[in-house]
This record gives structure tokens, sequence and C-alpha cells, in this order.
């Protein structure tokens, strides 16, 4: 069933300007088929129904409700249809939302600003990775979560080095340790230690799977300074 | 009636009267062998003589009441049978026997009056029978009478009226027979008759209405009257050695309180509604009290203090004078307090006309006026002129113009067989009102006037009443125009939101998306590096857009709630901020109303006070929610916090007026060691309905 050559892709967006910009930026990429177009909830789950996509790309505020019909949608397929993949476009950069997604699992789910369509790659190379599997987490949200948490010398973050502050803010957007060590120009044993360094710092179990890794991370950065 | 039959009456009353003259001069004139008795024994058939004279009022006035001829058949069987009697004794001694039988007859016409007087119990004082049932009683009691009365012509040997012969008709073969009616089996029945006749007055009044209750009442009292002046003087009669001219006047007062007791039926009948009989039971009450105690009185110091003392001549003269300063001492005192007392008794909770007056002017004062005053002021009328409903009538009410305040009983229906009486509540020349009440009977004159003095004295309360309620109105309408700018306030907020969103927020993610799409195309370095600023100046638009949509109304506390939209923003403050805060959902306007005070504290906190730490707490119990801000800062000028419309506290004045739109509250509190700012309001929708008001946009 899985065509490991093209990437089947329903889309899902209300407002015209986005969903045309979101559809270019997809036929850019040739290894990509655009299947089907949606513009509101119950439009998206027929449409799913109907053509079977490996990937779902959807607004995450839409008709009727215009709140977080995207995210509920995730979570609708994730009993329905459990292998399609979700890739949320959100213009919300607090994490609460992201952390909604991944409420059921991570895997196979992506939260993206939508400002990434000024960086078609971020975009398309999320698409890929939700159909493998995995998952991603906007890097604008988690710099901001990074940034929160560290700013005052009372949190645990600001006991972390530089480096493994960008290991951590990796390993909150879904990036396994190779991934990390390419982007970093590291070793994936360096990485290894760095990662162990911040789980023992922050007093966290160390998590090997990188899905739920991302959602412990994540949960820990958002929620760090009000767990007590 | 007609006057033939009226001046026809009248003769047959003359002449009754002569027959008791008649038969009373035989009575003191008795041939020798019988018991000569005094003038002043006969003044026993002072009653029968005034039963007549009230039946024949009756029957002149109310012709079709059979009261009176009871009344009427009452004196003819009595002074006929009196007179019988006497001729009987007269003839015994000429013509022997036959007086016997001319004595027997008198005897039964006297034992039928007796009779008429149980029948009299039954028909009081309609004339009628208390129900079908009770002809049976009627018709027993008159078959007993009669057969009584033949019995005693048939007894044998049994008479005990000194010469009287024995009755020639002696039927000795049927003796059991006559003794066995004549006897005590007989007795018994009649008595058991005279009984039910008696507790007839008691089921009709349990039955019947104010009118026949009060008719009732008369009766009653004078035959309680009755009662106790034959108890008095029988048990004085049972002293010894008591001398002649005291005996003789101890008859007299039954027998004028059996007088009274005709004359009080002719009232119960005729003029019922002229008279209060509550008030005179009460006065009657009252002063019979006040005797037994000053006999008591008298009593106690003589005998005991003369017993004390000892029989020393001149202690003689002394006591009775002491006896008599004490009395006239204690008299005033002991008399209001049994008046009192009795008030109380007949009365029950009913106030006399004077107490309600009184009372009811003191509460129109004194009263805070709501509408429950207007209860009690019915309850209090109801109370104090024996009605079944009461109900006071505002004029101008928001109901409508006759629509009912307050009533008492409340949501009482006055029954269709009430008389209804009201009178308008006036102030400064405008009818405001009107009291109106129902009741069996109508009210007296006295009692009109009392309810028109009433209702002027409620004028006051009644203005009060309807100026606090104009105010309440008023109040609750700019505490819901308040809420409703308040709502309006959020929902515009929310509609610029959302409208930011779907338009610039789009349209710079639209163009985003084509100054992406030129990223893999071959470009010359300056449109490459030019495009490369356009996208960070679209990125920090959006931005700057994103944090102006969540000033106007952060969609995350739409969407998830107080606590995820507090935890954004604290993550967002330039302090660390420790959050305790309720996961539950609230009402929309609740929601906003604490997120945009928390935010507007928390926001002072870190640019005025120095504070180095915030705690936010939002808690919900006991049907309100509160929040709390406190920083460790240096505290805000105790002028900001004294009047907070001035100063760096233009926003503590618009947290205030905030809360106070939902119905809540603010306090702050500062000090050298930090402030702490803490609001609440009532917690209206609670969490279960959170899953519907996320179903609405």
């Amino acid at each position: 069933m899985l065509s490991l050559t093209v990437v089947r892709v329903v889309l899902a967006e209300d407002s015209y300007l986005a969903r045309e910009g979101v559809a270019r930026v997809l036929e850019s990429d040739p290894s990509l088929e655009l299947v089907g177009v949606a513009s509101d909830f119950d439009g998206l789950l027929t449409l799913v129904d109907e053509r079977r996509p490996h990937v779902l790309v959807t607004d995450i505020r839409m008709p009727p409700g215009f709140d977080d019909e995207g995210i509920r949608a995730a979570a609708i397929l994730h009993e329905t249809h459990p292998s399609v993949g979700v890739v949320v476009l959100s213009q919300h950069d607090e994490p609460e939302y992201a952390l909604r997604l991944l409420e059921r699992g991570s895997a196979r789910r992506a939260y993206l600003l939508k400002d990434r369509l000024a960086e078609p790659a971020t975009l398309l190379a999320a698409i890929h990775e939700v159909a493998r599997g995995g998952s991603v987490i906007d890097p604008g949200v988690v710099e901001r979560l990074v940034a929160a948490q560290a700013r005052f010398v009372t949190s645990p973050l600001s006991s972390l080095s530089a480096r493994e502050r960008e290991v951590l803010s990796l390993m909150a957007q879904g990036s396994t340790n190779e991934a990390i060590a390419q982007r970093l120009f590291l070793s994936t044993g360096v990485v290894e230690k760095h990662s162990n360094a911040i789980f023992s710092k922050l007093q966290l179990s160390e998590e090997k799977d990188v899905n739920r890794r991302v959602k412990a991370v994540l949960i820990y950065l958002a929620e760090g300074e009000m767990a007590r | 009636l007609s006057r033939p039959r009226l001046a026809f009456l009248g003769a047959g009353f003359a002449a009754l009267v002569a027959v008791f003259v008649w038969s009373i001069w035989l009575a003191l004139h008795r041939p020798p062998g019988f018991e000569s008795l005094q003038a002043t024994d006969m003044i026993w058939a002072l009653p029968f003589i005034a039963f007549p004279a009230v039946g024949i009022i009756i029957l002149a006035r109310r012709p079709g009441n059979r009261v009176g001829w009871v009344l009427f058949g009452i004196g003819i069987a009595i002074g006929v049978g009196l007179a019988a009697t006497e001729v009987g004794r007269l003839l015994s001694v000429s013509h022997g026997a036959g007086g016997t039988l001319v004595f027997l007859a008198g005897d039964g016409g006297i034992k039928m009056g007796l009779a008429l007087v149980a029948i009299l119990l039954l028909v009081f004082p309609g004339g009628r029978l208390p129900g079908p049932r009770w002809r049976w009683v009627l018709r027993l009691l008159l078959g007993v009478a009669a057969l009584t009365v033949a019995a005693s012509f048939l007894a044998s040997g049994r008479l005990d009226q000194g010469n009287l012969p024995a009755s020639p008709l002696a039927w000795t073969v049927g003796g059991p027979i006559v003794n066995l009616i004549d006897g005590r089996p007989g007795l018994a029945v009649y008595s058991l008759l005279l009984l039910c006749c008696a507790a007839a007055p008691f089921i009709r009044y349990r039955g019947s209405n104010e009118q026949v209750r009060r008719q009732l009442k008369w009766v009653a009292w004078s035959s309680g009257i009755f009662a106790c002046a034959e108890v008095v003087t029988n048990s004085i009669g049972l002293a010894p050695g008591l001398p002649d001219p005291v005996r003789a006047a101890l008859l007299v007062p039954p027998a004028v309180a059996g007088a009274a007791v005709a004359a009080s039926i002719g009232i119960a009948v005729l003029r019922h509604r002229l008279y209060d009989i509550d008030a005179v039971i009460s006065r009657t009450l009252a002063y019979a009290a006040l005797a037994a105690l000053i006999v008591a009185a008298y009593l106690a110091v003589v005998v005991g203090a003369g017993a004390l003392v000892g029989s020393r001549s001149g202690s003689n003269v002394l006591l009775p004078i002491l006896t008599t300063a004490l009395v006239a001492i204690a008299f005033q005192p002991v008399r209001r307090r049994l008046e009192r007392l009795a008030d109380r008794i007949v009365y029950g909770t009913r106030a006399t006309p004077y107490e309600l007056l009184s009372r009811f002017a003191q509460r129109a004062a004194a009263e805070y006026p709501d509408e429950r005053a207007l209860e009690r002021l019915a309850h209090a009328l109801a109370d104090g002129l024996g009605a079944h409903a009461v109900t006071v009538v505002l004029a101008g009410h928001a109901e409508g113009p006759h629509h009912a305040a307050a009533a008492w009983p409340p949501d009482s229906t006055p029954s269709a067989s009430s008389v209804l009486a009201s009178a308008p509540v006036v102030d400064a020349g405008e009818v405001i009102g009107e009291l109106k009440l129902w009741r069996a009977t109508p009210l007296s004159q006295t009692e009109q006037r009392l309810l028109d003095d009433l209702a002027a004295q409620a004028s006051l309360l009644i203005r009060n009443v309807r100026v606090t309620a104009e105010l309440r109105l008023r109040l609750d309408e700019l505490r819901a125009s308040r809420q409703r700018l308040v709502a309006a306030q959020d929902d515009e907020r929310r509609r610029i939101e959302r409208n930011l969103h779907d338009g610039a927020q789009q349209q710079l993610i639209a163009i985003a998306g084509r100054l992406g799409l030129a990223e893999g195309r071959p470009l010359d370095p300056q449109t490459a590096r030019l495009f490369a600023e356009l996208k960070v100046e679209v990125a920090s638009a959006l931005d700057d857009l994103r944090g102006i949509g969540r000033g106007l109304y952060p969609p995350l506390l739409a969407s998830q709630g107080l606590r995820p939209a507090l935890a954004a923003l604290a993550r967002r403050a330039p302090l660390p901020v420790s959050l305790d805060v309720s996961a539950e959902r609230f009402d929309r306007t609740l929601e906003g109303a604490v997120y945009f005070c928390v935010s507007e504290a928390l926001q002072n906190a870190c640019r005025h006070s120095g504070a180095t730490s915030v705690d936010v707490g939002v808690v919900s119990g006991g049907d309100r929610v509160s929040f709390s801000v406190r920083d460790n800062g240096s505290g805000i000028g105790k002028q900001d916090v004294a009047a907070p419309g001035a100063s760096s506290g233009g926003g503590l004045q618009n947290m205030a007026d905030r809360m106070a739109a939902v119905g809540g509250g603010l306090n702050v509190a500062s000090s050298d060691s930090g402030t702490e700012v803490a609001g609440w309001c009532p917690e209206r929708i609670s969490a279960s309905i959170k899953s519907a008001d996320d179903e609405r946009t």
C-alpha cells in the first residue's frame, strides 16, 4: 500500500491565500502528490476517508468553530486512521497547542508555525518525517520555550551549557540523535553524552524512544515552572 | 308578619303572662297538705316568661325562623303546664283522682317544654337541623318525651306530691313496661338524647362560617354565665344555717342568667352584627376573674390574717379597711393584666383593634421596605381583623395595576362565600395602592374605620416599598447593562482578533509562502539579500500581529481556558511566575474578567514593584472563583490603593470595574514587602457546561 516514492497528501485550509501558498510549496516537491483539498472540519474528515492519504496537512483553525479543529481532527484520525500522519499548521506559538496535538502519542504528528511557508524546505521535511513515523515540533515554539525557561537563575535549565541547550532544543523538535549530530557537526557519541548530562541535570528519566522523548521534553519545558 | 297575626301573637303572649301570674298566685295559695311556697321561690319562672317574649320578637322580625316558634312553644308548655299542676292540686281536694289527671297533664306539659329547650339547641340559630340525619334525633326525642308523659299517667302509686291520690289510669298489669319507660332505662335514653342535642351546637360551630359562629358564641357566653350562676348558687346553698333572705337572694342570679340566655338568643338571631361578641366575652372573662380575685383576696386577708392576729377587739375594724386598701392598690394593674390575658384567650393571635393600629404604625416606620414587609403587613391585617385572605395591591405595579404585591396567606384565593372589604392607600393625594380583605362577615362600621386608618398608616410603608422596588429595578438594569457592555467588549475583541487572524495574518503568510518559493530559484545576490530581508520582516510582522491578537483576546483562553492561557502569559513575563491555577472551565465572561485582571496585575508587578518573583493563584469553591497575584516588591503607594483612579492605579480601577461587572470585587493590599491583588466573583456556570460553551463560537 504505502508507496515509498510518492507521498499522498490531503490539504485542509480555509483561507484561500494560505491554501494556494501551501499548495504551491507541495507542488514544488515531486515526491509529494496533492490528492485533495478541504476547507473545513467535516470536509477534511470526509476527504481523508475517501482519498486515503499518507499525510494530512491542516490548518489549526477552521470552520465551523474557528478554534483548534486541526488538532481535533488529528485526535479523531488517531482512532479512525492511525497510519495517517498529520502536520498541523498553526499561527499559535504557545506550546499548549503542540502538547495537545501530542496528547495521544507523538508518532506521525508535526506542529509547525505557518511562518515556515517562507522556508518550504522545513515544511517539506516535516511532511516526509511524519510520513516516516517521526514527529516534528516547530523550532520557533521550542526555542521560545527554552528561552523562557532559561531566563531565570532559579530554573534548572540555567545549569545547562549552551551546547546542551542546543541539543535539548533539537530533541524537543523531534530530531533523532543522528540528526542532531549531523546538524551540530558532532559525533553521535558526543550527542549521547550531552543527552545523558541533560536528563540527569533536569532530573528527567531518560527516554530512548525519540517520539516519546519529544513529548517528555516539551512537557518539561512547558510546565517546568508550574509543576512544583 | 301581618298586623292581625302580630296582634294575635301579642294577645297570646298577654294571656300567657296572665296564666303565669295566675299559676304563681295558685302556687302561693295551695290547699293544705301540699308544700307551701314563698313568692321568691317562684322566681325560677322568670326565664320561662323571657323565652316566649324573645320568641314573639323573633317571630315579628324573622317570621321564617323556627327558633321563634320554639321559644314561644317553651313558654306555652311551661306556663300552661305550671297552671295545670296547680289547678290539679286544687281539684284533688274536691274531685280526688280527677285532680290527679289534671296535675299529670300539667306535669306532662312542663316535660314537653323542657324537651323543647333541647330542640332549641338543635335548631339554633337558623331554625334548621344541623343535618338531615338529625331528624331521627328530633323524632326520638319527641317520641321518648311523649312515652314518658304517657307512662306517668299509667304508673301506679308513685306520686310524691303530698295529698295527691294515685292515677286512676294506673295499669297494674303493664307495670314492668311502664317502669321501664318511667324508670331508669327510659331516663338513660332520654339523657342520651339530651346529650346529643347539647352536642349539636358544637358540631354546628365546627362546620359553619364566621356569622353562625358569632351567633353561637353569644348563646355560649350567656349559657356559660348561667352555668356559673347555678354552680355558685348551689354551692353556697349547701352551707348550713343560712338565713332565709339570703336563701331567697341566692335564687335570683340563676333566674336572671336564664333570662339573659333568652335575651342573648334574641341578640344572636336579630342583632348579632351590631355588637362584637368577642369583646363582650373578653370583658366578661376579665371582670369575672377580677371579681373572683377580689373575693379570694378578701377571704385570704380576713380569714388568714384574722387567724394570725387572733380575735382581739379592734382588729375586726382594721382588717376590712386594710383589705380594701390592698384591693384598691392592686385593682388597676391586676385589671390591666387580666384584660390582656382575656384578650389573648378570646382573640388569640388576633389583636384588639387598638393594638393592631399601634403595632401597625410602629411597623410601618421601622420596617425595611421590601415586598416581604407588605406580606407581613397583610399577615397582621388578617390576624387583626379575622380575615381569611388579605392582599396588598400596589398602583402601577410592574405586573399590572391590579397585581397583588403581597397576600396573606400566600397564594390564597378568596372563597366565593366571603365578603370583600377594601380601603385605598393614599399618599399626597395620589392613590398608591389598596388594602383588600375577604371575610365571612362584612366589616362593622368600627372595623371599616379601623381598616381606613390602617390604610392611612400603610401609605408610608407602601411608598417606601415602591421607591425601593424602583431603585432595585434600576440597579438590576445598571448591573445587567454593565455586564452586557463587558460581554460585548469581549465579543468585539474576539471578533477583531479573528479578523486579524483571518485577514492580515493570512495575507502575510501567503506573502511568506511566495517568498519561500523564490528560495529555490537562481537569483542575483542583491535580490536574494532583499528577499531574505523581506522574509525576516514578514516574520517579525507576523510576530507583532500575534502579539496584538493575544492582547485583544488570547485564542488560548477561549479554546483551552484559564490555566493554559495564564501559563502562556506567565511564560512571557520578565519575572519568574509561579502558577497555581484551577484547571476548571468557567463562564466565558468570567474567564475573560479573571484573565484580564491577572494580566493587568502581573504587568503592574513586573513594571512598577521591583519584585523578583510573582505568585499567581486561581481557585474555585463555595460558588465563587477567586484569584490573587502576589509579588515580593516594594509595594505601591498608599494613595494608589486608597484611590485606585489616581496615577499608576488606573489599571486598578479597570480591574475593580471588571470584577464588579461580573458581580464580584477586588481587594488590593500593599506593604513594604509586596503587593497582593485579590479578586473574586460568583461562579455562575459550572464546569459541566464547558462543552456547551465550547460549541459556541
